[in-house]
């Protein structure tokens, strides 16, 4: 087999995943429920839509101390309240780079449903492949990838010290 | 010990768009509980040499792979060819092809650690947001597909929007 080298594996805090799903292709609703979340200052770390003829389906995930508050915003809007649904207990499990390469995200789908660990959701970014995946799962996930990738040096999956955060209680745009 | 860092910008800044047009968007629906199938079908994928722009995917409750694969148009053949070969009989496993289709990505400073910044784009994107084929926020970037001749005018919205220091 073919060695592929990543330069590592991140590990998310907890998360919930909010599923929204309707039947219809208008696109009303997930641009109001992300001004929802804005207006609250919660964070979507990820967000992965797809669009068809017979409707919208669209995964976001929320800090899991936001699940509460993302929920009682929700509910408060009937309309979006029966197209929502939550996984509690998710995380987002990131290697990096995936350098374009479909054997690389075959490699890392295969060594995670051969270990039969749930994949929720997956999506790429300019440099990056996030799974979402069950949070009690996310280490052994992470030492998975680790055997079937050569890394760089010593590294290990590492969890964020550093967190950076939207320092004002505006949302960002211009100040009215 | 976690160390927060405080960031906000009137204007959310993005290092510049980039677009990308002669794309197909390959969607599957695979029923990945079939597992011995799924499992040559992906061992097939992995021994031949292939790129992709994006791809998501997300595991519904039937345990079905609802996948998008946005790659060159000739791309996803070397994808589709070991799914349908191994897995033919498998009811629900569809294929659909769109192309050709444009991609708009773009990358800005902490944009997966801040609140706010999806919001900002489905609101500079106006009705826009109507024509999109999929989209992703992960990490630092944004994706977003587009049909045919969608790409202009989303570009022109955003930028209108968003700040790209010169």
């Amino acid at each position: 087999m073919t060695e592929i080298q990543i330069n590592g594996l991140k590990i998310s805090g907890a998360l919930c995943l909010v599923r929204l799903h309707h039947s219809t292709p208008d696109i009303y609703r997930l641009p109001a429920f992300c001004g929802i979340m804005a207006g609250s200052m919660i964070n979507l770390p990820f967000i992965s839509t797809d669009h068809q003829s017979s409707g919208i389906q669209a995964a976001c995930c929320v800090e899991a101390k936001h699940q509460m508050l993302t929920q009682k915003l929700v509910d408060a809007d009937p309309m979006m309240k029966e197209h929502v649904s939550y996984i509690p207990d998710v995380g987002l499990l990131t290697l990096f780079p995936h350098q374009s390469s479909l054997k690389l995200f075959v490699r890392s789908l295969r060594a995670l449903s051969t270990e039969n660990v749930r994949v929720l959701e997956m999506a790429s970014s300019i440099g990056a492949l996030t799974y979402v995946l069950d949070y009690a799962q996310l280490d052994a996930a992470a030492e998975l990838l680790r055997s079937c990738f050569k890394l760089d040096g010593n590294h290990s999956p590492f969890r964020a010290v550093f967190v950076v955060r939207q320092g004002t209680q505006l949302k960002p745009g211009p100040v009215e | 010990m976690e160390t927060v860092a405080m960031y906000w910008e009137p204007r959310i800044k993005t290092y510049g768009f980039q677009v990308v047009k002669g794309l197909a968007l390959y969607r599957y629906l695979i029923p990945v509980n079939q597992s011995n199938h799924w499992e040559h079908a992906l061992e097939c994928i992995e021994n031949g040499p292939n790129r992709f722009h994006l791809i998501c995917g997300q595991l519904n409750e039937s345990l079905d792979l609802s996948l998008l694969l946005l790659c060159g148009p000739d791309r996803g053949r070397s994808f589709s060819r070991p799914i349908e070969a191994e897995m033919p009989i498998v009811e629900g496993c569809r294929r659909q092809v769109i192309t050709p289709v444009e991609l708009l990505f773009f990358q800005g400073p902490h944009f997966g650690d801040r609140f706010g910044v999806a919001d900002f784009t489905y609101c500079a994107l106006k009705d826009h947001a109507n024509a999109l084929l999929a989209a992703v926020f992960s990490c630092a970037s944004i994706y977003l597909v587009l049909p045919e001749g969608a790409a202009g005018g989303v570009l022109d919205q955003l930028n209108a929007a968003f700040n790209i220091p010169s």
